[in-house]
């Protein structure tokens, strides 16, 4: 797994689910997130962690206008806005997961929880440039995350 | 043949953007309704007919997985039609899925895959045609 890896998986969410479409520009992070949200996942023996979505003001607009298939120049409300930016989370981390960690286990995801916009910060911190702003993604785990990748690299069968 | 269809999803958009999927796609439809969790979804199948259950799996209260199981236990619903549709990857929790009798389409998904996902289903018959 690289961060390329990581980047396409998100891209392909980004692209199929909301619409978004890469700009081809190198990711930064902007100066503020508009919104960010979190999604608190835990795997195989009691690992855990999270995966961070945070996107600024135009990208955050575009995901909700695009879920909702508003026409172009109608604005959608902050409720709708926070509900797009949401599942977008939700669909991110679920496909991030198995880019992590392989196919052959099982995580629970728990609800998007939407937090305060801060710098993001984890063991691996992604920035996607879109036509319409900016997406971060940031990865955290514990420790324990290195236990479910010693599983996964186990020789099939033999597995906990 | 017009199907009833219930999407269940505790993302309001989400379960709006599944709604114009299955316009989308080309399914015929006689009525379309909506649920928020598990939960909510038995209580509708136990006072109104569907035909075929558009599932998420991640949701608070009930999750679909849950709701699946309690389903295929009531012996006046266990022939609806289920197909899941979710960000769900683990192959052993897809499997269990299937081995109740559903249908699985992943996350960000087309309408293409939902009709192909409801025929292959009434093609297996595991669920009963309506």
């Amino acid at each position: 797994m690289s961060d390329d890896d990581c980047l396409m998986a998100i891209a392909g969410v980004c692209e199929h689910l909301a619409f978004l479409i890469p700009s081809g520009d190198e990711g930064a992070a902007p100066e503020a997130w508009s919104i960010q949200t979190q999604v608190r996942w835990c795997g195989p023996d009691g690992s855990r962690g999270r995966i961070v979505v945070a996107l600024d003001q135009g990208a955050a607009v575009a995901t909700a206008a695009n879920l909702l298939g508003l026409p172009p120049g109608q604005a959608p409300g902050e409720q709708d806005v926070r509900d797009a930016c949401s599942e977008l989370s939700n669909v991110i981390a679920g496909n991030l997961l198995p880019v992590l960690y392989g196919q052959d286990h099982e995580f629970h995801l728990c609800p998007p929880e939407e937090v305060a916009p801060a710098r993001l910060s984890g063991r691996t911190v992604l920035c996607l440039a879109l036509l319409d702003g900016t997406l971060g993604v940031a990865i955290q785990g514990d420790a324990d995350n290195s236990r479910i990748l010693k599983a996964v690299r186990l020789p099939t069968g033999s597995a906990p | 043949m017009a199907f009833s269809i219930l999407v269940v999803d505790d993302n309001r958009l989400m379960r709006g953007m599944v709604a114009r999927s299955v316009t989308l796609s080309g399914l015929p439809v006689s009525s379309l309704h909506e649920a928020g969790d598990g939960e909510q979804a038995l209580a509708l199948l136990r006072r109104q007919w569907v035909d075929l259950v558009l599932l998420d799996i991640n949701m608070p209260v009930m999750d679909g997985e849950t709701f699946l199981g309690q389903v295929r236990a009531d012996a006046r619903l266990r022939a609806t039609l289920v197909v899941v549709v979710s960000t769900e990857s683990s192959q052993p929790r897809i499997a269990r899925l299937k081995a109740l009798g559903a249908g699985f389409i992943h996350k960000p998904f087309t309408p293409e895959s939902l009709v192909k996902a409801v025929q292959d289903l009434m093609a297996i018959g595991s669920g009963g045609a309506p």
